[in-house]
Protein backbone atom coordinates (compact mmCIF):
# COMPACT_ATOMS: atom_id res chain seq x y z
CA UNK A 1 0.00 0.00 0.00
CA UNK A 2 1.63 3.47 -0.88
CA UNK A 3 1.55 5.98 1.86
CA UNK A 4 -1.67 7.59 1.03
CA UNK A 5 -3.65 4.69 0.73
CA UNK A 6 -2.31 3.86 4.61
CA UNK A 7 -3.30 7.42 5.97
CA UNK A 8 -6.70 7.14 4.52
CA UNK A 9 -7.05 3.43 5.69
CA UNK A 10 -6.10 4.42 9.44
CA UNK A 11 -8.41 7.37 9.34
CA UNK A 12 -11.18 4.85 8.32
CA UNK A 13 -10.40 2.75 11.34
CA UNK A 14 -10.16 5.25 14.00
CA UNK A 15 -13.64 6.60 12.64
CA UNK A 16 -14.98 3.08 12.59
CA UNK A 17 -13.73 2.67 16.04
CA UNK A 18 -14.88 5.91 17.46
CA UNK A 19 -18.72 5.31 16.84
CA UNK A 20 -18.47 2.03 17.80
CA UNK A 21 -17.10 3.17 21.18
CA UNK A 22 -19.83 5.50 21.03
CA UNK A 23 -22.59 2.84 21.01
CA UNK A 24 -21.02 0.06 23.21
CA UNK A 25 -22.78 0.95 26.81
CA UNK A 26 -25.94 0.18 25.03
CA UNK A 27 -24.55 -3.35 24.11
CA UNK A 28 -22.27 -3.96 27.09
CA UNK A 29 -22.71 -5.40 30.44
CA UNK A 30 -21.48 -3.21 34.18
CA UNK A 31 -18.26 -5.71 34.05
CA UNK A 32 -17.12 -5.58 30.29
CA UNK A 33 -17.76 -1.29 30.96
CA UNK A 34 -15.46 -1.48 33.37
CA UNK A 35 -13.16 -2.94 31.12
CA UNK A 36 -12.92 -0.58 28.98
CA UNK A 37 -12.92 2.34 31.27
CA UNK A 38 -10.04 0.94 33.17
CA UNK A 39 -8.37 1.10 29.43
CA UNK A 40 -9.50 4.34 28.82
CA UNK A 41 -7.33 4.74 32.15
CA UNK A 42 -4.14 3.29 31.28
CA UNK A 43 -4.86 4.12 27.46
CA UNK A 44 -4.00 7.61 29.50
CA UNK A 45 -0.67 6.33 31.12
CA UNK A 46 0.83 4.91 27.97
CA UNK A 47 -0.12 7.41 25.47
CA UNK A 48 1.74 10.05 28.32
CA UNK A 49 4.59 7.97 29.14
CA UNK A 50 4.83 7.87 25.10
CA UNK A 51 6.16 11.67 25.29
CA UNK A 52 9.25 10.67 27.59
CA UNK A 53 9.77 7.28 25.56
CA UNK A 54 9.78 8.68 22.44
CA UNK A 55 12.96 10.70 23.73
CA UNK A 56 14.42 7.39 24.21
CA UNK A 57 14.34 7.92 28.14
CA UNK A 58 12.61 5.37 30.32
CA UNK A 59 11.01 6.01 33.44
CA UNK A 60 9.78 3.78 35.93
CA UNK A 61 7.49 5.88 38.19
CA UNK A 62 4.88 6.66 35.88
CA UNK A 63 2.74 4.62 38.26
CA UNK A 64 3.65 7.11 41.00
CA UNK A 65 2.60 10.01 39.20
CA UNK A 66 -0.33 8.19 38.74
CA UNK A 67 -0.85 7.98 42.47
CA UNK A 68 0.07 11.46 43.20
CA UNK A 69 -2.75 12.94 41.07
CA UNK A 70 -4.91 10.05 42.80
CA UNK A 71 -3.97 11.11 46.51
CA UNK A 72 -4.05 14.44 45.82
CA UNK A 73 -7.76 14.67 44.35
CA UNK A 74 -8.81 11.77 46.55
CA UNK A 75 -7.82 13.90 49.74
CA UNK A 76 -9.14 17.17 48.55
CA UNK A 77 -12.72 15.62 47.92
CA UNK A 78 -12.53 13.38 50.87
CA UNK A 79 -11.43 15.99 53.43
CA UNK A 80 -12.14 19.43 51.94
CA UNK A 81 -15.01 17.95 49.97
CA UNK A 82 -13.39 20.15 47.01
CA UNK A 83 -15.77 19.90 43.62
CA UNK A 84 -14.67 17.37 40.97
CA UNK A 85 -13.35 19.43 38.69
CA UNK A 86 -10.99 21.13 41.07
CA UNK A 87 -9.59 17.98 42.56
CA UNK A 88 -9.61 16.77 39.19
CA UNK A 89 -7.11 19.39 37.84
CA UNK A 90 -5.09 19.83 41.45
CA UNK A 91 -4.29 16.11 41.45
CA UNK A 92 -3.50 16.65 37.41
CA UNK A 93 -0.90 19.78 38.60
CA UNK A 94 0.37 18.41 41.40
CA UNK A 95 1.32 15.31 39.76
CA UNK A 96 3.06 17.71 36.93
CA UNK A 97 5.01 19.58 39.43
CA UNK A 98 6.35 16.74 41.07
CA UNK A 99 8.06 15.55 37.16
CA UNK A 100 9.33 19.24 37.12
CA UNK A 101 11.16 18.76 40.62
CA UNK A 102 11.80 15.22 39.82
CA UNK A 103 13.00 15.95 36.21
CA UNK A 104 15.44 18.57 37.57
CA UNK A 105 17.90 16.45 39.14
CA UNK A 106 17.27 13.11 37.21
CA UNK A 107 17.73 14.43 34.06
CA UNK A 108 21.15 15.15 34.43
CA UNK A 109 21.72 11.52 33.98
CA UNK A 110 20.68 9.41 31.05
CA UNK A 111 19.89 6.00 30.20
CA UNK A 112 19.60 3.65 32.76
CA UNK A 113 20.62 6.03 35.38
CA UNK A 114 17.96 8.14 34.16
CA UNK A 115 15.35 4.98 35.22
CA UNK A 116 17.14 4.57 38.43
CA UNK A 117 16.74 7.40 39.37
CA UNK A 118 13.17 7.65 38.80
CA UNK A 119 12.88 4.14 40.19
CA UNK A 120 14.42 5.58 43.64
CA UNK A 121 11.74 8.20 43.61
CA UNK A 122 8.84 6.08 43.16
CA UNK A 123 10.27 3.56 45.76
CA UNK A 124 10.44 7.14 47.98
CA UNK A 125 6.62 7.89 47.16
CA UNK A 126 5.52 4.37 48.47
CA UNK A 127 6.89 4.82 51.60
CA UNK A 128 5.24 7.90 51.88
CA UNK A 129 2.11 6.76 50.67
CA UNK A 130 1.95 3.51 53.01
CA UNK A 131 3.56 5.52 56.32
CA UNK A 132 1.55 9.02 56.22
CA UNK A 133 -1.12 7.37 58.04
CA UNK A 134 -3.02 11.40 58.72
CA UNK A 135 -3.15 12.28 55.17
CA UNK A 136 -2.86 9.13 53.16
CA UNK A 137 -4.92 7.07 55.37
CA UNK A 138 -1.88 4.89 55.21
CA UNK A 139 -2.40 1.13 54.58
CA UNK A 140 -5.37 1.05 54.64
CA UNK A 141 -6.32 4.00 51.95
CA UNK A 142 -8.87 5.96 51.68
CA UNK A 143 -12.52 4.79 51.15
CA UNK A 144 -15.30 6.19 50.47
CA UNK A 145 -14.44 9.36 48.14
CA UNK A 146 -17.60 11.35 46.72
CA UNK A 147 -17.84 10.88 43.09
CA UNK A 148 -20.37 13.24 41.14
CA UNK A 149 -21.16 10.28 38.67
CA UNK A 150 -23.44 7.90 39.53
CA UNK A 151 -23.61 5.59 36.50
CA UNK A 152 -20.53 3.73 35.18
CA UNK A 153 -22.44 4.90 32.16
CA UNK A 154 -21.81 8.33 32.42
CA UNK A 155 -18.43 8.20 33.72
CA UNK A 156 -17.76 5.99 30.26
CA UNK A 157 -18.72 9.17 28.27
CA UNK A 158 -16.62 11.39 30.40
CA UNK A 159 -13.44 9.33 30.28
CA UNK A 160 -14.12 8.39 26.23
CA UNK A 161 -14.20 11.82 25.67
CA UNK A 162 -10.89 12.98 27.94
CA UNK A 163 -9.05 9.86 26.00
CA UNK A 164 -10.27 11.25 22.70
CA UNK A 165 -8.77 14.67 23.86
CA UNK A 166 -6.05 12.84 25.18
CA UNK A 167 -4.95 11.05 22.11
CA UNK A 168 -5.55 14.06 20.01
CA UNK A 169 -2.41 16.11 21.77
CA UNK A 170 -0.30 13.13 21.50
CA UNK A 171 -1.15 13.05 18.02
CA UNK A 172 -0.31 17.22 17.55
CA UNK A 173 2.34 17.08 20.03
CA UNK A 174 4.28 13.96 18.31
CA UNK A 175 4.22 16.11 15.12
CA UNK A 176 5.24 19.08 16.22
CA UNK A 177 8.33 21.40 16.61
CA UNK A 178 8.70 19.87 20.42
CA UNK A 179 8.03 16.14 18.86
CA UNK A 180 10.83 16.47 16.31
CA UNK A 181 13.13 17.75 19.34
CA UNK A 182 12.05 15.05 21.20
CA UNK A 183 13.35 12.21 18.21
CA UNK A 184 16.56 14.23 18.05
CA UNK A 185 17.18 14.02 21.48
CA UNK A 186 16.89 10.26 21.46
CA UNK A 187 18.45 9.78 18.12
CA UNK A 188 21.73 12.30 19.50
CA UNK A 189 21.53 14.14 22.86
CA UNK A 190 24.50 16.09 22.30
CA UNK A 191 24.17 16.53 18.87
CA UNK A 192 20.86 17.97 19.78
CA UNK A 193 22.19 20.31 21.91
CA UNK A 194 24.48 21.62 19.26
CA UNK A 195 21.65 22.59 17.36
CA UNK A 196 20.88 24.85 19.49
CA UNK A 197 17.94 22.70 21.10
CA UNK A 198 17.74 23.65 25.06
CA UNK A 199 17.44 19.59 25.64
CA UNK A 200 17.13 20.52 29.70
CA UNK A 201 13.76 22.75 28.43
CA UNK A 202 12.42 20.28 26.60
CA UNK A 203 13.08 17.15 28.40
CA UNK A 204 11.56 18.92 31.33
CA UNK A 205 8.45 20.07 29.29
CA UNK A 206 7.96 16.35 28.03
CA UNK A 207 8.53 14.99 31.60
CA UNK A 208 5.79 17.95 32.71
CA UNK A 209 3.42 16.79 30.35
CA UNK A 210 3.58 13.48 31.09
CA UNK A 211 3.06 13.46 34.63
CA UNK A 212 0.19 15.91 34.27
CA UNK A 213 -1.55 13.45 31.82
CA UNK A 214 -0.91 10.49 34.85
CA UNK A 215 -1.88 12.91 37.34
CA UNK A 216 -5.01 13.55 35.63
CA UNK A 217 -6.17 9.58 35.15
CA UNK A 218 -5.27 9.62 39.18
CA UNK A 219 -8.26 11.71 39.68
CA UNK A 220 -10.17 9.74 37.18
CA UNK A 221 -9.45 6.61 38.56
CA UNK A 222 -10.20 8.00 42.15
CA UNK A 223 -13.63 9.37 41.47
CA UNK A 224 -14.24 6.39 39.50
CA UNK A 225 -13.45 3.55 42.68
CA UNK A 226 -14.25 5.80 45.10
CA UNK A 227 -10.84 4.24 46.77
CA UNK A 228 -7.42 4.98 46.66
CA UNK A 229 -4.52 2.51 48.13
CA UNK A 230 -0.47 2.68 48.29
CA UNK A 231 -0.33 -0.90 45.78
CA UNK A 232 -2.35 0.90 43.36
CA UNK A 233 0.85 2.44 42.75
CA UNK A 234 4.07 0.50 43.34
CA UNK A 235 6.67 -0.90 41.18
CA UNK A 236 4.99 -3.63 39.18
CA UNK A 237 2.29 -1.02 37.96
CA UNK A 238 4.73 1.16 36.87
CA UNK A 239 5.95 -1.41 34.73
CA UNK A 240 3.04 -2.53 33.14
CA UNK A 241 2.68 0.81 31.99
CA UNK A 242 6.46 0.47 30.37
CA UNK A 243 5.06 -3.00 29.23
CA UNK A 244 1.73 -1.93 27.50
CA UNK A 245 3.67 1.10 25.87
CA UNK A 246 6.84 -1.34 24.79
CA UNK A 247 4.67 -3.82 23.24
CA UNK A 248 2.56 -1.45 21.24
CA UNK A 249 5.36 0.38 20.24
CA UNK A 250 7.14 3.63 21.26
CA UNK A 251 7.38 6.88 19.39
CA UNK A 252 3.82 6.75 18.00
CA UNK A 253 0.48 7.77 19.27
CA UNK A 254 -1.26 4.76 17.79
CA UNK A 255 1.72 2.21 19.37
CA UNK A 256 0.65 3.99 22.81
CA UNK A 257 -2.39 3.59 22.30
CA UNK A 258 -2.25 -0.07 21.22
CA UNK A 259 0.14 -0.31 24.57
CA UNK A 260 -2.53 0.69 26.87
CA UNK A 261 -5.09 -1.90 25.12
CA UNK A 262 -2.87 -4.54 25.54
CA UNK A 263 -1.74 -3.59 29.10
CA UNK A 264 -5.14 -4.21 30.45
CA UNK A 265 -6.82 -6.40 27.58
CA UNK A 266 -4.06 -8.88 27.86
CA UNK A 267 -4.19 -9.68 31.66
CA UNK A 268 -7.75 -9.45 31.50
CA UNK A 269 -7.99 -12.49 28.79
CA UNK A 270 -5.22 -14.39 30.69
CA UNK A 271 -7.87 -14.03 33.93
CA UNK A 272 -8.38 -17.52 34.13
CA UNK A 273 -4.31 -18.19 34.98
CA UNK A 274 -4.63 -16.59 37.97
CA UNK A 275 -1.13 -15.46 39.44
CA UNK A 276 0.26 -16.98 35.64
CA UNK A 277 -0.73 -13.73 33.64
CA UNK A 278 2.06 -11.55 35.16
CA UNK A 279 4.55 -14.45 34.31
CA UNK A 280 3.07 -14.63 30.58
CA UNK A 281 3.16 -10.81 30.73
CA UNK A 282 6.77 -10.40 31.19
CA UNK A 283 7.60 -13.24 28.69
CA UNK A 284 5.47 -11.98 26.01
CA UNK A 285 7.52 -8.29 26.71
CA UNK A 286 10.82 -10.19 26.67
CA UNK A 287 9.86 -11.90 23.35
CA UNK A 288 8.69 -9.02 21.89
CA UNK A 289 11.42 -6.78 22.41
CA UNK A 290 13.68 -9.37 21.07
CA UNK A 291 11.74 -9.88 18.32
CA UNK A 292 10.01 -6.86 17.25
CA UNK A 293 11.75 -4.24 18.79
CA UNK A 294 9.76 -1.26 17.17
CA UNK A 295 6.54 -2.81 19.25
CA UNK A 296 3.76 -4.38 17.60
CA UNK A 297 2.07 -1.50 16.09
CA UNK A 298 5.32 -0.05 14.57
CA UNK A 299 6.13 -3.60 13.01
CA UNK A 300 2.35 -3.86 11.50
CA UNK A 301 2.10 -0.30 10.40
CA UNK A 302 5.75 -0.95 8.78
CA UNK A 303 4.79 -3.93 7.25
CA UNK A 304 1.18 -2.45 5.74
CA UNK A 305 2.92 0.30 4.22
CA UNK A 306 5.91 -1.93 2.33
CA UNK A 307 3.10 -4.26 0.98
CA UNK B 1 21.86 1.75 71.17
CA UNK B 2 24.70 2.87 69.60
CA UNK B 3 26.50 -0.60 69.56
CA UNK B 4 23.04 -2.10 68.77
CA UNK B 5 22.68 0.13 65.50
CA UNK B 6 26.61 -0.72 64.81
CA UNK B 7 26.32 -4.08 64.94
CA UNK B 8 22.91 -4.03 62.78
CA UNK B 9 25.25 -1.81 60.32
CA UNK B 10 27.67 -4.68 60.02
CA UNK B 11 24.93 -7.49 59.24
CA UNK B 12 23.53 -5.08 56.64
CA UNK B 13 26.36 -4.32 55.05
CA UNK B 14 27.76 -7.63 55.08
CA UNK B 15 24.27 -9.07 52.79
CA UNK B 16 24.73 -5.55 50.60
CA UNK B 17 28.39 -6.63 50.26
CA UNK B 18 26.91 -9.45 48.61
CA UNK B 19 24.74 -7.55 46.20
CA UNK B 20 26.80 -5.34 45.43
CA UNK B 21 29.57 -7.47 43.87
CA UNK B 22 27.25 -9.43 42.38
CA UNK B 23 25.94 -5.94 40.52
CA UNK B 24 29.50 -4.23 39.89
CA UNK B 25 30.93 -8.07 38.44
CA UNK B 26 28.06 -8.44 36.26
CA UNK B 27 27.97 -4.35 35.16
CA UNK B 28 31.74 -5.24 34.00
CA UNK B 29 30.48 -7.44 31.44
CA UNK B 30 27.20 -6.55 30.61
CA UNK B 31 27.10 -2.08 30.68
CA UNK B 32 24.34 -2.79 32.71
CA UNK B 33 23.61 -3.25 36.29
CA UNK B 34 21.84 -6.53 36.21
CA UNK B 35 18.04 -5.91 38.40
CA UNK B 36 16.68 -9.27 37.73
CA UNK B 37 19.78 -10.60 40.41
CA UNK B 38 16.38 -8.94 42.89
CA UNK B 39 14.34 -11.87 41.69
CA UNK B 40 16.88 -14.24 42.14
CA UNK B 41 17.71 -13.10 45.34
CA UNK B 42 14.22 -13.72 46.54
CA UNK B 43 14.02 -16.94 44.57
CA UNK B 44 17.13 -18.72 46.40
CA UNK B 45 15.35 -17.46 49.86
CA UNK B 46 12.44 -19.50 48.91
CA UNK B 47 14.18 -22.19 47.13
CA UNK B 48 16.39 -22.90 50.62
CA UNK B 49 13.56 -22.79 52.53
CA UNK B 50 11.61 -25.26 50.70
CA UNK B 51 14.19 -27.61 50.70
CA UNK B 52 14.53 -27.38 54.30
CA UNK B 53 10.84 -27.54 55.02
CA UNK B 54 9.81 -30.11 52.70
CA UNK B 55 12.67 -32.48 52.04
CA UNK B 56 14.37 -32.10 55.58
CA UNK B 57 17.49 -31.32 54.28
CA UNK B 58 20.25 -29.17 56.39
CA UNK B 59 20.85 -25.51 56.19
CA UNK B 60 23.97 -26.57 53.91
CA UNK B 61 22.77 -28.81 51.92
CA UNK B 62 19.63 -26.10 51.20
CA UNK B 63 22.37 -23.33 50.68
CA UNK B 64 24.03 -25.95 47.77
CA UNK B 65 20.82 -26.45 46.11
CA UNK B 66 19.98 -22.66 45.91
CA UNK B 67 22.99 -21.95 44.56
CA UNK B 68 23.41 -24.47 42.04
CA UNK B 69 19.26 -23.25 41.29
CA UNK B 70 20.23 -19.79 40.82
CA UNK B 71 23.33 -20.24 38.95
CA UNK B 72 21.51 -22.45 36.68
CA UNK B 73 18.92 -19.65 35.84
CA UNK B 74 21.25 -17.18 35.88
CA UNK B 75 22.87 -18.84 32.95
CA UNK B 76 19.68 -19.15 30.97
CA UNK B 77 18.85 -15.41 31.46
CA UNK B 78 22.01 -14.93 30.05
CA UNK B 79 21.61 -17.04 27.20
CA UNK B 80 18.23 -16.57 26.27
CA UNK B 81 17.51 -12.92 27.48
CA UNK B 82 20.92 -10.79 27.54
CA UNK B 83 22.94 -12.21 24.82
CA UNK B 84 20.09 -11.69 22.14
CA UNK B 85 20.24 -8.00 22.82
CA UNK B 86 23.85 -7.78 23.72
CA UNK B 87 24.50 -5.16 20.53
CA UNK B 88 21.12 -3.00 21.13
CA UNK B 89 21.27 0.07 23.35
CA UNK B 90 21.84 -0.34 26.75
CA UNK B 91 18.17 0.76 27.83
CA UNK B 92 16.51 -2.19 26.07
CA UNK B 93 19.02 -4.49 27.84
CA UNK B 94 17.89 -2.47 31.26
CA UNK B 95 14.11 -3.58 30.41
CA UNK B 96 14.76 -6.99 29.67
CA UNK B 97 16.52 -7.30 33.07
CA UNK B 98 13.64 -5.82 34.97
CA UNK B 99 11.30 -7.93 32.84
CA UNK B 100 12.85 -10.66 34.26
CA UNK B 101 12.57 -9.20 37.92
CA UNK B 102 9.03 -8.89 36.80
CA UNK B 103 8.57 -12.44 35.99
CA UNK B 104 10.52 -13.69 38.87
CA UNK B 105 8.68 -11.98 41.40
CA UNK B 106 5.35 -12.38 40.11
CA UNK B 107 6.60 -16.68 40.19
CA UNK B 108 7.55 -16.35 43.91
CA UNK B 109 4.03 -14.76 44.39
CA UNK B 110 2.02 -17.02 42.87
CA UNK B 111 3.94 -20.35 44.23
CA UNK B 112 4.70 -19.12 47.50
CA UNK B 113 2.22 -16.27 48.37
CA UNK B 114 2.59 -12.83 49.79
CA UNK B 115 2.61 -14.24 53.63
CA UNK B 116 6.40 -13.25 55.06
CA UNK B 117 8.16 -16.39 55.85
CA UNK B 118 11.64 -17.03 57.60
CA UNK B 119 14.27 -19.98 57.61
CA UNK B 120 15.14 -21.32 61.14
CA UNK B 121 18.54 -23.12 61.44
CA UNK B 122 17.61 -25.51 63.97
CA UNK B 123 21.63 -26.29 64.79
CA UNK B 124 22.15 -22.59 65.42
CA UNK B 125 18.26 -21.02 66.27
CA UNK B 126 18.60 -19.11 69.42
CA UNK B 127 21.66 -19.26 70.10
CA UNK B 128 23.33 -15.60 71.15
CA UNK B 129 26.33 -14.13 71.87
CA UNK B 130 25.80 -11.38 74.79
CA UNK B 131 28.21 -8.10 73.47
CA UNK B 132 28.24 -5.21 75.95
CA UNK B 133 24.50 -5.32 76.97
CA UNK B 134 23.60 -5.95 73.26
CA UNK B 135 22.49 -9.64 72.76
CA UNK B 136 23.62 -10.95 68.69
CA UNK B 137 22.44 -13.61 67.20
CA UNK B 138 23.96 -16.98 65.58
CA UNK B 139 22.70 -15.87 62.35
CA UNK B 140 23.50 -12.73 61.74
CA UNK B 141 27.37 -13.86 62.49
CA UNK B 142 26.76 -16.33 60.44
CA UNK B 143 26.08 -13.78 57.70
CA UNK B 144 29.26 -11.34 58.69
CA UNK B 145 31.28 -14.63 58.56
CA UNK B 146 29.81 -16.03 55.45
CA UNK B 147 30.38 -12.40 53.58
CA UNK B 148 33.98 -11.53 54.65
CA UNK B 149 35.22 -15.42 53.36
CA UNK B 150 33.20 -15.06 50.42
CA UNK B 151 34.56 -11.37 50.08
CA UNK B 152 38.22 -12.49 49.90
CA UNK B 153 37.11 -15.39 48.11
CA UNK B 154 36.15 -12.65 45.35
CA UNK B 155 39.29 -10.61 46.03
CA UNK B 156 41.69 -14.11 45.16
CA UNK B 157 39.78 -14.72 41.95
CA UNK B 158 39.89 -10.91 40.73
CA UNK B 159 43.52 -10.76 42.02
CA UNK B 160 45.30 -14.14 40.99
CA UNK B 161 43.55 -15.93 38.66
CA UNK B 162 43.85 -15.95 34.71
CA UNK B 163 39.92 -15.55 34.39
CA UNK B 164 40.08 -12.66 37.42
CA UNK B 165 42.94 -10.62 35.45
CA UNK B 166 40.21 -11.24 31.90
CA UNK B 167 37.17 -10.02 34.01
CA UNK B 168 39.26 -7.06 35.40
CA UNK B 169 40.01 -6.09 32.03
CA UNK B 170 36.99 -5.73 30.74
CA UNK B 171 35.50 -4.35 32.97
CA UNK B 172 38.37 -1.20 32.68
CA UNK B 173 37.80 -1.26 29.20
CA UNK B 174 35.55 -3.72 26.90
CA UNK B 175 37.23 -2.63 23.84
CA UNK B 176 41.26 -3.18 24.12
CA UNK B 177 40.46 -6.67 26.79
CA UNK B 178 38.52 -8.06 23.26
CA UNK B 179 41.57 -6.56 21.22
CA UNK B 180 44.01 -8.78 23.63
CA UNK B 181 42.34 -11.10 22.76
CA UNK B 182 40.13 -11.90 25.66
CA UNK B 183 36.84 -14.61 24.86
CA UNK B 184 34.38 -12.41 26.26
CA UNK B 185 31.51 -14.84 25.68
CA UNK B 186 33.62 -17.07 27.89
CA UNK B 187 33.99 -14.27 30.73
CA UNK B 188 30.07 -13.11 30.75
CA UNK B 189 28.80 -16.88 31.28
CA UNK B 190 32.12 -17.07 33.97
CA UNK B 191 31.01 -13.63 35.44
CA UNK B 192 27.55 -14.40 35.32
CA UNK B 193 28.18 -17.73 37.33
CA UNK B 194 29.74 -15.92 39.92
CA UNK B 195 27.61 -12.96 40.24
CA UNK B 196 24.59 -15.40 41.01
CA UNK B 197 26.15 -17.61 43.12
CA UNK B 198 26.58 -14.08 45.40
CA UNK B 199 23.55 -13.48 44.73
CA UNK B 200 22.09 -17.07 45.75
CA UNK B 201 23.86 -17.00 48.95
CA UNK B 202 22.98 -13.36 50.14
CA UNK B 203 19.03 -14.24 49.90
CA UNK B 204 19.75 -17.73 51.18
CA UNK B 205 21.50 -16.03 54.53
CA UNK B 206 18.53 -13.07 54.60
CA UNK B 207 16.07 -15.59 55.20
CA UNK B 208 17.45 -16.64 58.67
CA UNK B 209 17.93 -13.31 59.77
CA UNK B 210 14.79 -10.96 57.95
CA UNK B 211 12.05 -12.71 56.41
CA UNK B 212 11.42 -13.80 52.99
CA UNK B 213 8.20 -12.22 50.87
CA UNK B 214 8.14 -11.72 46.80
CA UNK B 215 9.31 -8.48 46.15
CA UNK B 216 12.22 -8.58 48.87
CA UNK B 217 13.96 -8.37 46.29
CA UNK B 218 13.21 -4.56 44.60
CA UNK B 219 14.34 -2.70 47.68
CA UNK B 220 17.74 -4.43 48.39
CA UNK B 221 18.55 -4.43 44.56
CA UNK B 222 18.47 -0.47 44.36
CA UNK B 223 20.34 -0.69 47.69
CA UNK B 224 23.17 -2.93 46.05
CA UNK B 225 23.11 0.00 42.98
CA UNK B 226 23.23 2.94 45.62
CA UNK B 227 26.60 1.04 46.90
CA UNK B 228 28.28 0.93 43.23
CA UNK B 229 27.60 4.37 42.83
CA UNK B 230 28.78 5.32 45.97
CA UNK B 231 31.69 3.43 44.67
CA UNK B 232 31.98 4.76 41.23
CA UNK B 233 30.33 2.13 39.07
CA UNK B 234 33.28 0.19 37.52
CA UNK B 235 35.31 -0.27 41.11
CA UNK B 236 34.72 -3.52 42.76
CA UNK B 237 36.82 -1.99 45.50
CA UNK B 238 34.47 0.96 46.21
CA UNK B 239 31.41 -0.96 45.60
CA UNK B 240 32.27 -3.12 48.85
CA UNK B 241 33.16 -0.06 50.61
CA UNK B 242 29.78 1.38 49.33
CA UNK B 243 27.62 -1.44 50.64
CA UNK B 244 29.27 -1.07 53.69
CA UNK B 245 28.13 2.16 53.94
CA UNK B 246 24.90 2.24 52.88
CA UNK B 247 24.37 -0.57 55.70
CA UNK B 248 25.42 1.96 58.61
CA UNK B 249 23.37 4.90 56.77
CA UNK B 250 20.21 2.52 56.76
CA UNK B 251 21.06 1.35 60.17
CA UNK B 252 21.58 4.40 62.15
CA UNK B 253 18.87 6.18 59.82
CA UNK B 254 16.75 3.33 61.45
CA UNK B 255 17.47 4.14 65.49
CA UNK B 256 18.23 7.95 65.50
CA UNK B 257 15.85 9.25 62.75
CA UNK B 258 12.83 7.49 61.71
CA UNK B 259 12.25 3.39 61.17
CA UNK B 260 9.83 4.26 58.77
CA UNK B 261 11.64 5.84 56.23
CA UNK B 262 14.70 4.01 56.28
CA UNK B 263 14.51 3.06 53.16
CA UNK B 264 13.78 6.41 52.18
CA UNK B 265 17.13 7.89 53.21
CA UNK B 266 19.36 5.34 51.27
CA UNK B 267 17.07 6.38 47.77
CA UNK B 268 17.29 9.84 48.50
CA UNK B 269 21.48 8.87 48.55
CA UNK B 270 21.16 7.44 45.26
CA UNK B 271 19.66 10.77 43.71
CA UNK B 272 21.91 13.22 45.94
CA UNK B 273 24.66 11.18 44.41
CA UNK B 274 23.46 11.43 41.02
CA UNK B 275 23.21 14.77 41.36
CA UNK B 276 26.92 15.76 42.61
CA UNK B 277 29.22 13.37 42.47
CA UNK B 278 27.86 11.05 39.28
CA UNK B 279 30.96 9.70 39.41
CA UNK B 280 30.99 8.19 42.87
CA UNK B 281 33.08 9.14 46.22
CA UNK B 282 35.67 7.09 44.83
CA UNK B 283 35.60 7.06 41.10
CA UNK B 284 38.10 9.21 39.20
CA UNK B 285 36.66 8.71 35.37
CA UNK B 286 33.81 10.73 35.21
CA UNK B 287 30.72 8.71 34.20
CA UNK B 288 29.08 9.63 30.50
CA UNK B 289 25.66 7.70 31.60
Amino acid sequence: MNQWSVRSFRNVAVLVLLICLCFMPRFLNEYLLNILIMTFLWIMLTVSLNFVGTMGYISICHATFYGIGAYVAGILTFKAEAPFVVSLASGALGAGLAGVLLGFPAFRVRGHYFAIATLAFSLILSLVFSNWHEVTGGDRGLTGIFSPFLTSRGYYFLMLGIVVLTVVVSHLVLNSRLGRQLVTIREDEDLAQQMGINTMQVKLVAFGLASLVAGLAGGLMVHYVNFVHPDFFTFGYSFSVIMGMLMGGVGTTGGAVLGGVIAVGLPELLRFTVGWRYIVMGFVLILVMILMPKGIYGTLSHSLSKR
Amino acid sequence: MFLAATLNGIVLGSIYILIALSLVLIYGVLEIPDFSQAGLYALSGYIALTVMKYLGLNYLVALLVSILVIVCLGLVNERFAFRPLQHKEQTSIFIIALGLLFVMDNFALVIWGHEHKSISIPSIAGHTVTIGEVSFSYERGLAIVTAGVLVLIVHFILMHTRTGDAIRAIIQDREAAILMGIRISRIRVITFALSCALTAIAGALIGSIFSIFPNMGDYIIVKGFGAIILGGMGSVFGAAVGAVIMGFAESYGATYVSSAYTDAFAFMMIILVLLFRPSGLFGTKERVG
